[in-house]
């Protein structure tokens, strides 16, 4: 029997929501496509080397739960929680587990999470009014600042949570439930921009 | 004093704090009034004259307007027309917009002409427990024509009986300090507060804020008060950290500071929008200040219920905020200094003021010309069918009235104080119920909700207790002073009810419940106010008894013969006032009711024919119907047939999937399944069996090993979050100490099966050089990460579910679509097809394979003829009470396969196992079916079930008895491996 084989097929990519971008009022949002997710658990007991490491290796030390660390404007790591944060690139690699493997080694249990979240950035003045809707922490600007991040849900829906500015919001949901967790979005900037008040 | 002229309405007697040019029409029971923008559609009707607006519940006795906000018990309207009709709307709250429509309820035939009055006649035999006492017999007359009967003739308002048209939303708010209610104490609060830079959330259930400041004719700063109020609303909306929500009634203190508030977004509205209507508030609150205010009650005398009689509060609330005169003679029958209050705002408006009557026996206050002064003296009767014409004191004297004006005195609005078992205390001076000390966590109540009813006062509390607020958080601020106001003096002496009147003494009129109905019901041995509640339906319905509760409890202690404190007071419970149901669900309704999850090849299935089927939220496909197939059947037989005779392709992206990795991840997957896989090779599945701690089996799937320290499992779709949850808990809780660590990785990768002969043929043409995918190369239970079509990673695993050759491949979600189609495309040579979930199921069974129905929570390995997989050699979770004797009985129930006898019976699950001739009992009951589908394979039904010392029965004939569709088949007991039992396909 043949042991080897030459693939006759190309697989092409598609966005969890097929590139979504509109404006409503002035406000807008926007799927992000190009963004890498990687896992980052920690192993036990080496939470102080492995953050050495990557402030060296990425130039972002592990966060604490709740806060963001920022290398430089294209990759940031989010603290989710203790011993495991998320790291987002917009230096898109096309396997970035393996890419961040070959930097941490043993030090670091990755898990390549990009195709398990839907991105989309809420920009806007009427941001914040319009996630009140859905979402039940507190992401006012005196509570939720700058380098904060949190993981909450928004219509039964699993949301992770930071901020984009002053008026703006990026929120990551699974995949597999986009269309629901868009409608949720967009049916709130609806109820919220709509120039019929109360 | 010269009346001046105003538009709408013939009672206008001046602007109030209306816009009189901003005229509004509105029908009433089909006819045009008009009203000025301000308007509340109840004094709108005042305005115009008209007293009657409804009958009542059970009598349909004539019933009027009696107070001017939320608490009002009577004047319940149905609001708007067709599916947008509301029942038992409160003309008191509704703000009037230009083509209101409203009907009055509850009367057949006009309103003022309501053939149902008859009940009143016949009120004698419908006294309070009527019902209960005349319905019990005969027994079958209740369902056919007591409850028809009694359904059509009771309620109030009438639903349209269509869906509701309107959206509503909710929402979540976060603040320092919610402060609830926007009166003098509220205000007063907020302004301290707010000028601190808290983050104030205040909340009013009026469209204007000020409370009782905007019914009342008192001074602050040397401003009228409704004046004073609009500044501070002025002032407060200017302020960033202040959140002013009018509309919006704060209904339920919840845990932890929490309340639930519904916001009115577009009622008042003309026209119709297509924004939500209400909006659903929850507000996370560090602390609360309640300033709810009080609610004035009424005093029971004979005929207190005709239209036109109101409470006086209410009665000089119309002339000052509304300017309109409920009436142009009116009386005034008191038991404290409110009265007396209304007497004089009447008078200074230039209203006629017939007589004043009080039941304490000391000097009047003060004079109010041209009245009646009785002091030491009762209303005992009225007069006029339709609405009142006169009093007749208790010293024999009738006058002439066509508004009374009662005033019992005033009950602080506690409930907000008892939605957590807080209970109200009595205090004497006032004869009110005040709260309680047990409040809410953060909750201090302030203004008159406190008892403190002097405005001097309630400005004051709600000031300080600002200050405490900001103290307590350590804000540094500017201390200054409250707003300044004359107290207003409030003294009363409690009165209950007029003795020996004739007529019916009305203490709650929503539900239609007298002083005797009270009598009855202690005469009867519900004493207890709870008892009392139930019995009369005292301070049911929309009001809950704002105006009634205390009235009724000093009357049932009066008769009781003991203390009100002792009485004591029903529990108030969420929500304050009514709230629609629809709110509650807010946007969940229809299809978003939950969310759905697609898997990332959906919209391939939904091109190519797919029915889809609801799997917890996943919409996975069920079959693929081909042009020409009219039958489920079809289709899926044809899958099954095309995957075991060539290839098929099934999407099972929805099983879990869940990454461990950690130096201790073998030893934690050891003690999370039953089985063993610390010695698992690299490269290799493993299917695993998980127990419950009670050793019941809770789920199972194959784990693979991609790394020395890394493992992926698989668990079924239903059980995705619940094991990953239960795995979480025993890493975190139970072994704290081990180096694992756990993330779900099913959104991530997009995973389809690859089954039949030809599978191996088709996946040749899929992945990418060098890989080696031939039986020796990638053995059955093998797996490896390897890259396809052309460089996009992927993973592969041998297993079978089918019990064909087979493969899964998962690819990154992002590709599933494309990979889906490819696979279809390199299948073509070998005709593959996509199969659903139905195929798989026929396919599963066909192969004895458990699978949810078989995995209830109920059954062991050992049922399952997995008994030898609970390892001996190592403790796992449940291993220990899965060795319970009960657990393990010498007649054990167990897995078999079931055939029919003759191949034209369909089995049905859910059949239970009986012997031949026996009885159809419990008694005799020896398994059940639990999984049945055709075969195509066999071209016979097939079923799995359980039943006693299953594997020693094969070959015997038993009866699948299903009562409930009258069916009885003769089965025979078989293995449930009916296809390849000896796993050879598997394995080529």
């Amino acid at each position: 029997m043949e042991l080897a084989y030459v693939s006759d097929f190309t697989l092409t990519p598609a966005a969890a929501l097929n590139g979504f971008s509109k404006r409503f009022g002035k406000n807008e949002l926007v799927e992000q496509c190009d963004i890498d997710i990687v896992s980052i658990a920690t192993p036990n007991g080496q939470h102080d080397t492995l953050s050495a490491l990557l402030k060296q290796k990425i130039g972002a030390a592990l966060p604490a739960t709740g806060k963001i660390s920022r290398a430089d404007d294209t990759l940031a790591l989010l603290g989710l929680q203790p011993d495991q944060c998320f790291l987002v690139s917009s230096v898109q690699r096309p396997d970035a587990a393996k890419a961040l493997k070959s930097l941490t080694g043993d030090l670091a249990y990755l898990s390549e999470q990009t195709d398990s979240w839907a991105i989309l950035d809420l920009t806007g003045p009427d941001s914040f009014a319009a996630l009140e809707r859905i979402c039940p922490i507190n992401i006012s600007k005196h509570a939720f600042e700058q380098d904060a991040v949190a993981r909450t849900s928004m219509e039964h829906l699993s949301v992770i949570i930071h901020r984009l500015g002053d008026e703006g919001y990026r929120l990551y949901s699974p995949r597999s439930s986009a269309d629901s967790f868009l409608h949720a979005v967009t049916e709130s900037l609806y109820n919220v921009c709509s120039t019929t008040t109360g | 004093m010269d009346k001046p002229t105003h538009s709408a309405g013939i009672n206008r007697v001046s602007e109030g704090l209306l816009d009189t040019s901003k005229p509004v029409t509105f029908i009433f029971n089909d006819r045009k009034y008009q009203g000025v923008q301000g308007d509340t559609l109840a004094s709108a009707l005042l305005a115009n004259g008209q007293r009657l607006v409804g009958r009542s519940f059970k009598y349909h006795r004539p019933r009027g307007i009696i107070t001017t906000g939320s608490e009002e018990p009577n004047a319940l309207v149905e609001l708007g027309v067709g599916a947008r009709k509301e029942p038992n709307t409160r003309a008191t709250v509704i703000e009037l917009f230009n083509g209101l429509e409203a009907k009055s309820q509850n009367h057949k035939g006009p309103l003022s002409f309501d053939v149902m009055a008859i009940n009143d006649r016949l009120s004698a035999f419908l006294s309070a427990g009527f019902y209960y006492k005349t319905f019990m017999w005969p027994k079958a007359f209740w369902e056919k024509l007591y409850e028809p009967i009694i359904r059509a003739a009771a309620g109030l308002g009438s639903l349209s009986g269509e869906e509701d048209p309107d959206t509503y939303d909710k929402g979540f708010l976060h603040c320092d300090l919610l402060i609830i209610g926007a009166g003098a104490a509220g205000l007063s609060a907020a302004l301290t507060a707010g000028r601190a830079g808290q983050q104030i959330i205040i909340a009013d259930e009026d469209f204007l804020p000020g409370g009782r400041l905007n019914l009342e004719n008192d001074t602050i700063d040397d401003l009228s008060s409704a004046a004073w109020a609009k500044a501070a609303h002025a002032e407060l909306q200017r302020l960033p950290n202040v959140r002013f929500m009018t509309r919006t009634t704060v209904y339920g203190a919840y845990d932890h500071g929490v309340y639930g508030a519904i916001e009115k977004r577009t009622d008042h509205l003309e026209g119709i929008s297509d924004l939500p209507r209400q909006v659903l508030w929850r507000i996370y609150s560090k602390r609360a200040l309640l300033a709810a205010g009080s609610t004035e009650r009424s005093i029971a005398f004979g005929d207190n219920d005709r239209p036109g009689i109101m409470l006086a509060g209410a009665v000089r609330g119309y002339v000052n905020r509304y300017g309109v005169a409920p009436g142009k003679q009116v009386a005034i029958f008191t038991n404290n200094d409110s009265g007396w209050r209304t007497a004089h705002d009447l008078h200074q408006a230039g209203v006629q003021v017939t007589a004043v009557v009080d039941t304490r026996s000391t000097d009047a206050p003060m004079d109010i010309p041209g009245a009646y002064i009785a002091m030491d003296s009762h209303v005992v009767a009225t007069k006029g069918r339709l609405g009142i014409q006169s009093i007749t004191l208790s010293d024999g004297q009738m006058i002439p009235c066509d508004c009374l004006a009662v005033s019992g005195g005033w009950n602080p609005n506690v409930h907000l104080t008892c939605h957590q078992r807080g209970r109200p205390t009595w205090q004497d001076d006032i004869a009110a119920f005040v709260p309680g000390t047990d409040l809410p966590v953060g909750m201090q109540v302030i203004g008159s909700a406190t008892g403190a009813f002097g405005l001097a006062e309630r400005l004051q509390s709600g000031h300080a207790a600002a200050e405490n607020v900001l103290n307590d958080a350590g804000v540094t601020f500017t201390a200054n002073h409250a707003p300044s106001a004359t107290s207003t003096r409030y003294s009363i002496e409690a009165f209950w009810q007029v003795p020996n009147c004739t007529g019916k003494s009305w203490i709650d009129l929503q539900n239609d419940v007298t002083s005797k109905d009270i009598k009855q019901s202690v005469q009867e041995g519900f004493k207890a106010v709870e008892h009392l509640k139930r019995y009369t339906t005292l301070g049911m319905a929309t009001d809950q008894g704002k105006t009634a509760n205390v009235l009724g409890l000093g009357i049932l202690a009066e008769i009781s013969g003991q203390s009100i404190q002792d009485t004591g007071t029903t529990i108030f419970r969420p929500p304050y006032t009514p709230v629609p149901i629809g709110a509650f669900a807010g946007r969940s309704r229809g299809k978003n009711f939950r969310p759905t999850r697609h898997t990332p090849s959906s919209q391939w299935a939904t091109t190519h024919g797919a029915d889809f089927v609801e799997v917890g939220m996943w919409l996975r496909a069920q079959w693929y119907a081909l042009p020409g197939e009219n039958h489920w059947r079809e289709s899926v037989d044809r899958e099954v047939t095309a995957t075991r005779e060539s290839v098929g392709i099934c999407d099972v992206t929805t099983l879990g999937k869940i990454d461990i990795q950690g130096a201790d991840a073998a030893q934690f997957l050891d003690r999370v399944y039953a089985n063993t896989f610390s010695t698992l090779a690299i490269g290799k599945v493993r299917y695993g069996l998980m127990l419950r701690e009670d050793g019941f089996v809770m789920d199972d799937g194959t784990t693979a090993r991609l790394g020395d320290k890394h493992f992926v499992m698989t668990t079924t779709t239903a059980n995705a979050v619940s094991v990953f949850r239960h795995m979480e808990f025993c890493r975190q809780c139970l072994w704290p100490d081990l180096d694992v660590h756990l993330i779900s990785a099913t959104e991530q990768w997009a995973q389809y099966a690859v089954a039949g002969p030809n599978a191996r043929k088709l996946l040749s043409h899929i992945v990418d050089a060098p890989f080696d995918i031939s039986n020796e190369g990638f053995p059955f239970m093998a797996c490896a990460e390897l890259n396809i079509c052309g460089g996009t990673p992927a993973r592969l695993f041998r297993i079978s579910f089918s019990g064909e050759l087979a493969f899964e491949i998962a690819v990154p979600a992002r590709y599933g679509n494309s990979l889906m189609q490819a696979l279809i495309d390199a299948g073509k040579p070998y005709k593959a097809v996509p199969y659903g979930t139905e195929a798989l199921g026929v396919m599963r069974i066909e192969k004895g394979h458990a699978a949810g129905n078989e995995l209830n929570g109920q059954t062991t390995a050992a049922n399952l003829g997995l008994g030898r997989m609970v390892s001996t050699k190592k403790d796992c979770m449940g291993a220990v009470l899965s060795r319970r004797p009960l657990m393990n009985p010498d007649d054990p129930i167990e897995l078999v396969g079931l055939i029919p006898i003759d191949s034209s019976f369909s089995l049905k699950a859910g059949a239970h196992f009986l012997a031949p001739d026996a009885a159809q009992i419990l008694e005799n009951d020896q398994g059940w079916m639990t999984s049945v589908a055709y075969s195509p394979s066999l071209q016979s039904s097939i079923g799995l079930g359980f039943i006693t010392n299953g594997q020693q029965r094969l070959g015997e004939t038993i009866i699948a008895a299903d009562p409930l569709r009258g069916e009885s088949i003769p089965v025979r007991i078989v293995s449930p491996h009916f296809v390849d039992p000896d796993g050879a396909r598997l394995r080529v």
